[in-house]
């Protein structure tokens, strides 16, 4: 925001304001400017404040003096130097807050150690250094910390470690030297080094100059400009780290030459050596992130040192500032080209530096950090030293990375200390990260001028291992045909069962003599080589037959799915006709109606006379020339061709070769066991390729197939195959397999199972591992249908259970796995690329597309580099030499197992007539896959915006520890409550000393018990919600008759429009219910006088509703907590909601009614555990746990809202407040776990749902579901459109959820702009039209709406209130129109205007009030700010 | 080339150097070896020589060689025909 010029006369009301807030701007808060810290040392103090148990600021260092160190003096030494040296004998005060810097008299002691007489010296002193070098300063009394270490005869440590807040790397060599200097004269040092303080004051005042703003300018416009995010090798940890570890590398002396001599070269040199090899670092560490890290650009960390001044020079203490430097690398350019961009962004950010320029919000703009140190500390009065930087084990915790480069000892060589952080780098991704770092420094000293994507960081160990160890898989194929392969099977025994279903049994033989009857058959009309034949049968006896008649006349089938809708039948067969000219005929078990000249041949009845058994014919091998090929097909000729969904709207058919299929078949047989006598379940599609192995496997290998055709439209034939355990070996999906998870039983015979089709979680595994018998052997089989069927494996072990997904494994027979960048170069170790596959199982294209086939299906970078298939798949190499899938990174998606081309829906949309433009997309409402729990708190990973880091704990509870301190002095005890007591007492109320909320549950009866222990007259209030269960009301009347306390019930006859609204807005029944005893019972509060309401909100709710919220915003003072909750309750009884439109709320426009009534929260004081309120309920209460209230102790209404949350939302309500009671220790993990595993009466829930009239939630939002957004002209119907889409599209393809929007939005690229889209759960009936803002100041608005409440593209006309904004988020609101339009919008307009269009009349009005009290040059300044 | 020489010392002497240190530079003291000046005040320069002089000194020419004193600096400006704007103060 500019500031305007002053006008003439200087007379500038508005002006001056502005100007004001520039100079204010110099301060980053009140705090600061009435401190007296610099800037630097203000960002330190408040971020230890945010982790006050956390050394992180800890510079510790260790002096190693070898020789006769004379101990005294060098103690006389530290004295004299202590007591000449302010920034060792600086302490930090807080006054009210505010920290203020001060000078002791005393110094702080050396601690003098000896250690030479225990065992082991050297041991004795390292375990000292290493505890002592975590201990926290107590900050008011002491920031530095020294001590001797004897370790032997002759050898000494001397330890100094003091709070960053007073030092830097400069600061510590000062005073070495200084320390150094007065062993060797025996005399204090002169005084030739300046006063820190008085830095610290020039610092300050500085901040007032014009030339300080103009800076300051710069920086915020600076501040403006986006950066990417660093996600160190894909990974990008939710919340703040904190724990880091060190990795240490030492340059050889030829390296660090090298990086010597880059410095002094043209591209890098700047004014000094010094600054040249910082270039030189800047620009490797910035060529390591491009790599490994992020795309688009990003800041690195860049102190600067602040020592301008020759006084300065020789001043101990903390000058350094760290500013970010902004880069943007394009990695076809070399690291030379990085180094000319590196040296001029180091020299603009020289140029705008200054001390007290720095903010938090610049330093939130990196993640990772290099700080260059070139001092050298050299040997301690002559004698041998060597010196070390010890590591505090913690780091800020928005740091990714941190690295120093140094030489203190002035040995030639460089070393480097790469500080990781835990969670964002586990342990062997650190050394892995640093190793690629030196590969890059060999890389560019050896050849500066090569493009960075050309660099491979890989040592040839891992190229070895990558390219070729993990590719040797050649292996001689049997035979090249299956049909050669069955043939064989029925010579050696054709009595053996081939195919069985139900009773019904085919051997071999038969098989052969149907098979070749109807080849004959289809000979007789034509088909041949060359041709395409397409099925369309029932998953029974009679498809096998057709396949192999199909495969024996020697042409290709194509099965189709008898349940997929017509029209895309026709499509298939249509994209036949039009690349195969020859004849058209569809094998089918039924009457077809079919299009165009295809003709159906109905197998019916073809061959079902059992021939004799020793005939077994052969195929007609003359029959038409050399035609009936069938048996000895070329290895080329087309086995089958599969259609999948196509990204036009048109599936496309891969095409697969005989080589293809019998390289998979005679792998797959091996390696699953197959042989006579083992069946294979037939359950799935034909028309999938996953069923191809229980087809063609058994068949090949002597087995049996076991057909299980469709029953019907709700019949799930897996689950009849499991339950039936007719079979040995069962290939399925994971999808599947969770349904199997879902029955009862144990399998006795199934003793393989091959998971294919989509990522197999570690979990399901083990979660469904008791429905199969011990010694059930799992694969998970990889592979596109282009690689016909799976092209990797990976037997599942125990050694995969600390894995989330089990590993895709290894490239099966005569098979080569790559992982490549999209320019076709190998991606370093890390690193995502895409998976490419070569050869034996590659398809040879797909039918009649030759560009699509050319796109995917290409050439390895390079001659001779074969052909490869494109998967569109991610993965990386891990460390270990593992290589693990990551998902896709297309359109393509993949739901329950189905492959969906988000084109191929999209069309179907388009097709109807008034769809104007669609996208597509899959949503997850949570975790797609079995939900995992954090180890600590045990919430569920379905929880929106969590992760858990390597040890499965989740970010709230690792954030947690960091502020846990600072949360509980929220807390308070019961003494405390005393003095609530007391003032309840005092306000001498005739009857009741305070009204209490009573529910008849277990907290609320607690609360009644205590209060009344104590003396209180209270009124009880309990709220009839209409579901309330009869033994709660009468635990609330028996517990008060007992406690001698007056109770009231509260009712409304408006109770179920309430719920209802509720369930509309939260997704839940608490919030209506909630809201509506707040509000009665400060009517009653109100007509009665009393000014206190008691609630019983256990501590886990008031941290989920009261303080989550802020806590997240690190706002911690329980006075200002106070405040806020007070404005948000203000906000909260002003949403337009049900409750407010149905109850009586006039009382709430008197705002002083928030400050006569008082809320107490009986557990903010009372701290006790769920067994101690149960045994005082057992004992002293006639309390009786209801039984007909679910999981809640007093609510039958209680389960509907879990369970509609569920389905909504995809997690439940409850977790959030229950991993906070187990955070806070009130319950177990167990507990709450046990708690929260519902056994919901899905009946009685149903029946409560029509009641109070809210629809069943039609979709189940754990799971992965697919949306579509589309614009139309008028409303459509949400039926009319489903209808429309079933007739095109399989079930599994259509959209669950679909959301009517104006437009849709697009990026300036010209494409949709998916974070732009409207939240998918925002909108739940189709033909809800949102209309977006209009003019500069309704998006203006817009911009702060979407940033608080997380919606994109927020309606002109929809609520703030309905789009999601709480109390919260409306004071938040408030506050950012009065920093973007300097005007003051009263809460109270926020509710009678809380939508886009309004408010914006409203602050327009205000504005322009405003400026009738400007003169006309100002008017034109701000009205030009404001656009 | 003179009066381009006295323009640069007297914006360092004035501008760049500490109080204690006004006026201590001349045309061949080591600016950057004896610690007058450091590579933010060196950026400084280069913008004065930006602002006052009109030209942009590139990235990779702002080196020891051209920087060391200021009698090298105006040699180096002199170089690529940079003047002292008229009305600048002579020795």
């Amino acid at each position: 925001m500019s500031v305007p010029a002053d006008a003439a006369d200087g007379s500038n009301s508005s002006g001056r304001a502005l100007a004001e807030a520039a100079a204010a701007s110099a301060w980053i808060d009140d705090t600061e400017r009435r401190s007296n810290l610099t800037r630097s040392q203000y960002l330190i103090w408040s971020a230890q404040q945010l982790d006050s148990a956390s050394p992180l600021y800890n510079m510790a260092f260790a002096f190693r003096i070898e020789g006769p160190l004379d101990a005294a003096r060098f103690e006389a030494a530290w004295r004299s130097v202590a007591a000449s040296t302010d920034s060792v004998r600086t302490v930090i005060r807080e006054t009210d807050g505010v920290p203020r810097q001060l000078l002791l008299d005393e110094a702080p002691e050396l601690l003098v150690v000896d250690f030479s007489d225990d065992a082991d010296p050297a041991a004795a002193g390292a375990a000292w250094i290493d505890t002592r070098r975590s201990r926290l300063f107590a900050t008011d009394r002491c920031l530095t910390d020294a001590a001797l270490l004897r370790v032997g005869r002759s050898l000494w440590i001397w330890y100094l470690n003091q709070h960053h807040v007073v030092t830097d790397a400069a600061s510590v060599a000062l005073l070495f030297d200084a320390v150094q200097n007065a062993y060797g004269s025996g005399s204090a040092p002169d005084d030739g080094g300046g006063r820190f303080l008085a830095y610290v004051e020039r610092e300050r005042e500085a901040r007032g100059s014009d030339r300080h703003a103009r800076l300051r300018g710069h920086w915020a416009d600076e501040a403006d400009i986006p950066l990417h995010a660093i996600a160190p090798y894909g990974r990008a940890a939710k919340g703040r780290g904190g724990r880091t570890r060190r990795v240490r590398k030492r340059l050889s002396r030829e390296q660090t030459d090298g990086l010597a001599r880059l410095s002094d070269s043209p591209a890098f040199r700047g004014i000094s050596k010094q600054l040249g090899l910082a270039n030189v670092l800047y620009t490797l560490v910035a060529a390591f992130i491009a790599r490994t890290a992020s795309a688009g650009p990003f800041a690195i960390g860049m102190p600067i040192h602040h020592r301008g001044r020759r006084l300065d020079r020789r001043t101990p203490g903390l000058f350094m500032e760290v500013l970010p430097l902004r880069l943007e690398p394009d990695t076809a350019g070399s690291v030379a080209d990085l180094g000319e961009q590196v040296r001029a962004a180091t020299m603009r950010v020289l140029g705008q530096a200054a001390p007290g320029v720095s903010t938090p919000g610049l330093n939130r703009r990196y993640q990772v950090l290099l700080n260059v140190l070139p001092m050298q500390m050299g040997n301690f009065a002559g004698l041998p030293t060597r010196c070390d930087w010890i590591h505090s084990g913690a780091g800020d915790g928005a740091h990714r990375l941190r690295i120093q480069a140094h030489d203190f000892d002035g040995a030639g060589r460089l070393t480097l200390d790469f500080d990781f952080d835990e969670q964002v780098f586990p342990a062997d991704y650190r050394e892995l990260a640093a190793r690629q770092f030196l590969n890059l420094v060999d890389a560019a000293i050896e050849s500066p001028g090569r493009p960075l994507d050309r660099l491979d960081l890989r040592t040839e160990a891992e190229r070895d291992a990558q390219e070729y160890s993990f590719n040797a898989t050649d292996a001689a194929v049997p035979g090249y045909s299956v049909v050669q392969g069955i043939h064989e099977q029925a010579r050696r025994a054709p009595d053996a069962v081939a195919v069985a279903c139900g009773s019904r049994t085919l051997s071999y033989g038969n098989l052969l003599a149907r098979s070749g009857e109807l080849a004959r058959r289809l000979i007789d009309s034509g088909i041949g080589p060359g041709d395409f034949v397409p099925i369309d049968m029932s998953r029974d006896i009679d498809a096998v037959v057709a396949l192999l008649a199909v495969l024996e006349t020697g042409a290709a089938y194509v099965p189709l799915d008898p349940a997929h809708p017509h029209a895309r039948r026709g499509r298939i067969l249509s994209d036949l006709a039009a690349s195969a000219s020859g004849c058209r005929i569809v094998v089918t078990d039924r009457n077809l109606d079919l299009a165009g000249d295809w003709q159906s041949l109905d197998v019916a009845g073809i061959g079902r006379a059992d021939p004799p058994a020793d005939v077994v014919p052969e195929p007609d091998e003359g029959a038409r020339g050399n035609r009936g090929r069938g048996k000895t097909p070329a290895p080329d000729d087309l086995a089958y061709v599969i259609y999948t969904s196509g990204s036009t709207g048109q599936p496309k058919g891969t095409l697969i070769s005989h080589r293809a299929l019998a390289n998979y078949v005679h792998w797959a047989g091996q390696h699953y066991g197959a042989g006579p006598g083992i069946s294979f379940a037939l359950h799935s599609s034909l028309a999938v390729d996953l069923t191809v192995t229980s087809i063609f496997v058994p068949l090949v290998f002597g087995g049996c197939i076991v057909a299980y055709p469709d029953r019907g439209e709700n019949d799930v034939p897996v689950v009849r195959a499991y339950a039936e355990d007719a079979v040995d070996v069962l290939k399925l999906t994971p999808a599947h397999l969770a349904l199997i998870g879902e029955l009862e039983g144990r399998s006795r015979r199934i003793g393989t199972l091959i998971l294919g089709g989509e990522d197999l979680k570690t979990e399901l595994v083990t979660a469904t591992q008791s429905r199969f018998r011990k010694g059930c052997r799992v694969f998970n089989e990889y592979g596109p249908t282009e690689a016909t069927v799976g092209c990797m494996i990976h037997e599942f072990t125990a050694k995969d259970l600390g894995l989330v997904s089990v590993p895709i494994g290894t490239p099966v027979w005569n098979t080569r796995i790559l992982l490549r960048d999209a320019a076709g170069r190998p991606v370093p170790t890390g690193v995502t690329g895409e998976i490419s596959i070569a050869g034996a199982g590659l398809a040879c294209g797909y039918l009649g597309r030759p560009e699509l086939t050319a796109e995917r299906f290409v050439d390895g970078p390079g001659p001779g580099q074969g052909r490869r298939y494109r998967t569109g798949d991610r993965g990386r190499w891990t460390p270990d030499g593992r290589l693990e899938f990551l998902g896709r990174a297309d359109d393509q998606i993949k739901i329950r197992g189905t492959r969906i081309e988000a084109g191929e829906v999209e069309a179907a949309l388009l097709e109807h007539p008034r769809v104007r433009d669609v996208r597509i997309a899959p949503v997850s409402g949570s975790r797609d896959g079995p939900v995992r729990y954090c180890a600590r708190c045990g919430i569920e990973s379905s929880y929106p915006d969590i992760d858990f880091d390597d040890r499965d704990v989740c970010t709230m509870c690792v954030a947690f520890d960091v502020f846990e301190d600072n949360a509980r002095r929220y807390f308070r005890t019961m003494p405390d409550f005393e003095a609530v007591t007391r003032r309840m007492r005092d306000a001498r109320h005739p009857r009741y000393d305070c009204i209490a909320l009573a529910s008849g549950g277990k907290d609320s009866s607690y609360m009644l018990h205590e209060l009344v222990g104590r003396g209180l007259r209270v009124l009880a209030l309990t709220l009839d919600n209409g579901y309330l269960s009869d033994e709660a009301l009468a635990n609330v009347d028996r517990v008060c008759t007992a406690l001698g306390v007056d109770s009231e019930v509260l009712t409304t006859p408006h109770m179920k429009e309430i719920f209802a609204d509720s369930l509309r807005r939260h997704s839940n029944v608490c919030h209506g219910c909630f809201k509506t005893i707040y509000t009665l019972s400060m009517q009653r509060a109100r007509e009665e006088g009393i000014g206190f309401i008691v609630t019983g909100l256990s501590r886990g709710q008031i941290f989920e509703t009261r303080l989550h919220d802020l806590f997240a915003l690190r706002i911690f003072d329980p006075v200002e907590i106070e405040q806020r909750i007070l404005a948000a309750r203000k906000v909260y009884h002003r949403v337009d909601d049900a409750v407010r439109e149905l109850l009586d709320t006039r009382l709430f426009s008197d705002e002083s009614v928030f400050t006569d009534i008082e809320f107490v929260d009986f557990y903010r004081y009372c701290d006790v555990d769920l067994d101690e309120i149960y045994h005082t309920l057992q004992d002293r209460l006639p309390w009786i746990r209801p039984g007909d209230t679910g999981r809640s102790t007093n609510c039958r209404i209680n389960d509907v809202g879990i369970y509609v949350h569920q389905r909504e939302r995809g997690f439940h309500n409850y977790s959030l407040p229950y991993s906070w009671d187990v955070r806070i220790g009130h319950k177990r993990r167990d507990a709450a776990m046990a708690e929260l595993d519902d056994d919901l009466d899905r009946e009685r829930i149903r029946t409560i749902l029509s009641e109070i009239g809210y629809p069943e939630p039609r979709f189940d939002a754990r799971g992965d579901s697919l949306a579509a957004w589309y614009s139309a002209d008028g409303e459509i119907g949400g039926e009319e459109l489903r209808r429309h889409l079933a007739e095109r599209l399989p079930a599994e393809m259509v959209p669950s959820h679909l959301i009517a929007v104006d437009h849709l939005p697009l990026t300036p690229a010209g494409k949709v702009d998916m974070a732009a889209l409207p939240d998918w759960r925002g909108a739940q009936a189709a033909g809800q039209a949102v209309e977006p803002p209009v003019g500069d100041l309704e998006r203006q608005l817009a911009a702060i709406w979407e940033d608080l409440l997380g919606v994109s593209d927020p309606g002109r006309n929809q609520s703030f209130f309905d789009l999601g904004g709480a109390s919260l988020a409306a004071i938040q609101l408030g506050a950012r129109i009065r920093t973007l339009f300097e005007i003051e919008v009263p809460l109270e307009s926020l509710f009678s205007a809380p939508t886009i269009a309004d408010l914006a009349v409203i602050v327009e009005d205000l504005v322009l009030a405003d400026i009738d009290r400007l003169t006309e040059g100002e008017a034109e300044d701000l009205a030009r700010d404001l656009g | 080339m003179q009066m381009l020489e006295n323009l640069i010392i007297t914006y360092i002497n004035t501008a760049l150097l500490e109080p204690e240190d006004a006026g201590a530079v001349n045309a061949d003291t080591e600016l950057l070896l004896e610690g007058f000046v450091d590579s933010i005040s060196v950026v400084h320069l280069v913008n004065f020589v930006a602002q006052e002089l009109g030209y942009e000194v590139p990235p990779e020419d702002v080196t020891i060689e051209n920087f060391g004193t200021a009698r090298l600096l105006s040699a180096y400006l002199a170089e690529r025909g940079v003047q002292a704007p008229a009305g600048a103060p002579a020795a």
